[in-house]
């Protein structure tokens, strides 16, 4: 069916950047599908309309948005909306770069994004909706759309950081942190569990910092697990330095609540870290891991680290080195420093070269995957539990994949298996970082 | 003091670990506690008192008790911390040790908990009480309930204490001995709660199967199964584990005959090897047991009937447990499972047995038996498909109001999508539809069967 100028819109979605953009972006494109007979196309050209959720997070984040919308703008007819965290840094500036652009939208203005798409196309032209929102009571709904079905969803549980680490521009974006209040988050979790969904993943910023009344994130991690029957719960991320036991003893007990944290470090040098704003030293991160390993002895730990951040000398990078090889993570993302206008470090000299940082990440990349190739490689032969969450393809093979509670890929040649069920695998080999493993 | 006021203490908050008369225990506190002023908060909110109902039947919910104090110090340095219930009686020396409590507080003491907080609120500060002092010069308080907070169905205790002296267990230790409830007052708490809007009533004890064994008033649980019967109208009655032993072709036929008892049996295998159960001090055999469920499954084939296993039990070897596995996946007509892990209980006399199991194999054999019994569990739920059956309606999942949870007569828990009309608490007649994702769904095919 064709679209007139308020049903039968086609909508096209392209996400950059964080798992809170991610699900933001499909909470659009669900809001959008309510009503009006639209849906959610995979083609661009077919789109009437376009919407770009960006990120800000490092130059290279932008300067690909950006490439990818000097794209899309060449497209006729579509409107171009553009949301998210660049968005709401370069507003009206981003325009004068893309022309095409039609709405520039910043991450508290989606009701109104939604609201502006919902009615007539034809009357949109060059609206900027940047008003910072600071309300703590904001709900929006989330509704599964049943054609991309997924066994595991995001939910966002905050909006907002307050931590401002000084590389960061994300409080400077996306505002005073808010949290959801914890009968809206159970309600949700029940309808996406009602519809299928297996494994919802908690999102904020910084999940510890959750407080709503008197019900903190582990609080609201045990009212999550009385209150529904979700299979798993995972949560992103944590602030090492709002980190509590508490967390890992409901781990300890709870086969629901996935065994896997993302940690991020940034550094291993308490001079950077200080430098950071990170409110941690490597002693505070080396015995917040021992205790939590204690409670939860097969913990997989992610983290992020960034290398070359203003001042950060060779004993600097060593300390980061050293920490690695202590703590043993089963995987990081890791980062060159780019410095953001607008944060503090921004003022400081960005004296580490180029070239060094890249040396740092290259060291740092090497390590980090030949520990985890170590710790992968010992599994071989161990018993898991995957969720089954999507199809792959290798030569004539097709493969169904899914994770363990680590988080760690497993797939498996069967293709009478269906996603979403849960089923016990051996692993058998690596691939990469993926197991290939055989149903038991 | 503050602006010359003194400060009321007057905030509490329980948590409650293990069964559920525990479960009961706390919400007669709870009772109690608001009638002469106190407020309730929920565990996760501050307040001035805490009490924490511990249980210890595995060194699990050792552990979780403890946590529970901890996590009532850290929330609230300065409230006061009142532990009771079994863990209290089975080692009090562990608990004596963990500075955050402030009062320990012994089984037997457990009711008389709202005078001390009484105290505690009178006397100002923490003053330093002596629970002796307490029980006695003040009355025994009463214990019926009007209200089960936060659940569509009440517990009732009818039943404390155990005679049995299984080797694994505890808790005739931290209980005492058989003490039944007269069966009038049973009726007369059921009516206060059905008056309140409960329409089924979960008649639990430590071992219900000795129900009126003990006393002089002559009854047991068939007899007061069939008095409350009579004396109520239209409320279902379920009744909690039940011993193997104790499962009369009385109790499975009246079960059979009436649709106002649910059709549940909760029996305790423990093990599915002779040998082992014999060193359970278990008084069955696997054959006597495997009798009994299939005259239950005779009768009523949609019954369910559950059951405790506990893997790891010291000498169990390799062929015990296969024993057990091989029994739950082929000819028992049991449909969901509940497997513990063997943890020695102080003073019993398995703890003094030879051929403890180690951790990991303990930790093996359960995850093996708890994947059966989901399978088992699944396998019923499938079955079920099509059936009719009476559910209860219980908490709705989401804000708008769609979706209902439910529990059937045969304890299957299914999804109802709601109809206009607010059914929590209410029994409405259903029908099994199909499954999504882990979850069963049924659909509403008539009125509620209690009228308001």
């Amino acid at each position: 069916m064709k679209a007139d100028s308020m049903n039968n819109k086609k909508i096209y979605l392209k996400s950059f950047g964080c798992q809170m953009n991610a699900f933001d972006t499909e909470m659009i494109g669900a809001l959008l599908t309510e009503e009006n007979n639209n849906r959610i196309t995979g083609d661009p050209q077919d789109a009437d309309i376009i919407i770009v959720n960006t990120c800000s997070i490092r130059k290279h984040a932008e300067t690909r948005a950006i490439n990818h919308l000097h794209k899309l703008s060449r497209i006729n007819n579509a409107v171009l909306a553009v949301c998210g965290c660049m968005a709401q840094r370069m507003g009206i500036e981003l325009k004068k770069i893309v022309p095409g652009i039609d709405i520039i939208s910043g991450p508290d203005n989606y009701k109104q994004l939604v609201s502006i798409l919902s009615g007539n196309l034809d009357e949109i032209s060059n609206t900027i909706l940047l008003e910072r929102k600071h309300d703590t009571t904001y709900k929006l709904p989330v509704r599964c759309n049943e054609e991309q079905f997924r066994p595991s969803k995001f939910l966002s549980i905050t909006r907002g950081c307050e931590n401002y680490c000084t590389y960061c521009i994300v409080p400077y974006l996306r505002g005073d942190l808010r949290s959801k209040a914890p009968d809206i988050v159970i309600s949700e979790i029940n309808r996406m569990h009602i519809s299928g969904v297996r494994e919802v993943t908690l999102l904020g910023q910084n999940v510890m910092a959750y407080q709503y009344g008197d019900v903190d994130f582990t609080s609201l991690v045990e009212l999550i697990l009385d209150k529904t029957g979700i299979d798993r719960i995972r949560f992103l991320t944590t602030h090492p330095k709002d980190i509590t036991m508490e967390l890992f003893h409901i781990m300890a007990a709870n086969s629901r609540v996935c065994n896997h944290i993302h940690l991020p470090l940034q550094s291993g040098s308490n001079r950077i870290l200080k430098l950071m704003g990170r409110k941690y030293t490597r002693e505070d991160y080396i015995s917040s891991v021992e205790e939590a390993r204690k409670i939860v002895p097969d913990l997989a730990i992610t983290t992020d680290i960034i290398v070359g951040f203003p001042t950060e000398d060779e004993s600097d990078f060593e300390k980061t080195m050293e920490l690695i090889e202590y703590i043993r993570f089963d995987s990081a993302f890791t980062f060159k420093y780019s410095p953001r206008e607008g944060t503090s470090a921004y003022r400081m000299d960005d004296n580490v070269s180029v070239d060094t940082k890249k040396k740092r990440l290259e060291r740092l990349n090497k390590r980090v995957k030949e520990i985890r190739y170590d710790i992968f490689s010992k599994l071989n032969g161990r018993k898991f539990k995957i969720l089954l969450d999507g199809r792959t393809k290798k030569g004539k093979n097709q493969y169904i994949k899914g994770r363990t509670t680590h988080f760690r890929n497993v797939k498996v040649n069967k293709s009478s298996l269906k996603e979403g069920e849960f089923i016990n695998v051996k692993l058998k080999k690596l691939e990469g970082f993926t197991f290939i493993g055989e149903e038991i | 003091m503050e602006n010359g006021r003194v400060i009321r203490r007057n905030t509490f908050s329980i948590k409650t670990l293990g069964c559920k008369l525990n479960q009961y225990e706390s919400e007669c506190l709870r009772s109690n506690l608001e009638k002469i002023g106190f407020e309730f908060r929920k565990f996760y909110e501050k307040a001035d008192f805490y009490i924490i109902n511990t249980c210890t039947v595995t060194g699990k919910t050792d552990s979780r008790s403890r946590n529970a104090v901890r996590r009532a110090r850290r929330k609230a340095p300065d409230s006061v911390i009142i532990t009771t219930g079994c863990y209290v009686e089975s080692n009090p020396r562990d608990l004596e040790k963990m500075d955050e409590i402030n009062y320990l507080v012994g089984n037997k003491d457990k009711s008389y908990i709202p005078y001390l907080l009484e105290c505690i609120r009178e006397n100002g500060n923490k003053t330093e009480l002596n629970i002796e002092d307490i029980t006695e010069n003040k009355p025994r308080l009463g214990c019926e309930i009007d209200l089960f907070h936060g659940h569509s169905r009440a517990f009732i205790k009818i039943q404390d204490g155990c005679n049995a002296f299984c080797s694994y267990c505890i808790i005739p230790f931290t209980r005492g001995r058989n003490r039944s409830v007269a069966p009038d007052n049973i009726i007369s708490q059921i009516k206060r709660l059905v008056k309140n809007g409960y329409e089924e009533i979960v008649l639990t004890g430590i071992h219900i199967g000795r129900y009126g064994k003990d006393s002089d008033f002559s009854a047991d649980l068939v007899m007061l199964l069939r008095k409350i019967l009579k004396n109520t109208e239209g409320i279902r009655i379920r009744f909690s584990s039940i011993e193997p032993t104790e499962v009369t072709s009385e109790l499975i036929k009246l079960v059979s005959e009436t649709n106002r008892v649910a059709p549940h049996f909760h029996i305790p295998l423990q093990s599915g090897d002779n040998s082992v159960l014999k060193a359970m001090n278990r008084p069955y055999t696997v054959e006597q047991y495997i009798e009994k469920t299939m005259e239950i499954a005779s009768y009523m084939p949609d019954a369910a009937i559950g059951t405790d296993i506990i893997v790891g039990f010291p000498g169990e070897t390799d062929d015990n447990f296969k024993n057990t596995c091989s029994l739950i996946e082929s000819e028992l007509p049991v449909n969901y499972l509940h497997v513990f892990s063997y943890s020695d209980r102080p003073g019993t006399r398995a703890e003094s047995l030879p051929g403890k199991i180690d951790p990991e194999t303990r930790k093996k054999r359960s995850r093996e038996l708890i994947e059966i019994g989901k399978t088992k569990k699944r396998e019923f739920l499938f079955s079920q498909k099509n059936r009719n059956e009476i559910a209860l309606v219980q908490e709705k999942l989401d804000a708008d109001e769609r979706f209902y949870k439910s529990i059937t007569g045969n304890y299957c828990e299914i999804i109802l999508p709601a109809s206009s009309a607010d059914l929590r608490g209410k029994l409405v007649p259903v029908r099994f539809s199909g499954n999504r994702g882990g979850l069963f769904f049924g659909e509403i095919t008539g009125e509620p069967l209690i009228k308001e």
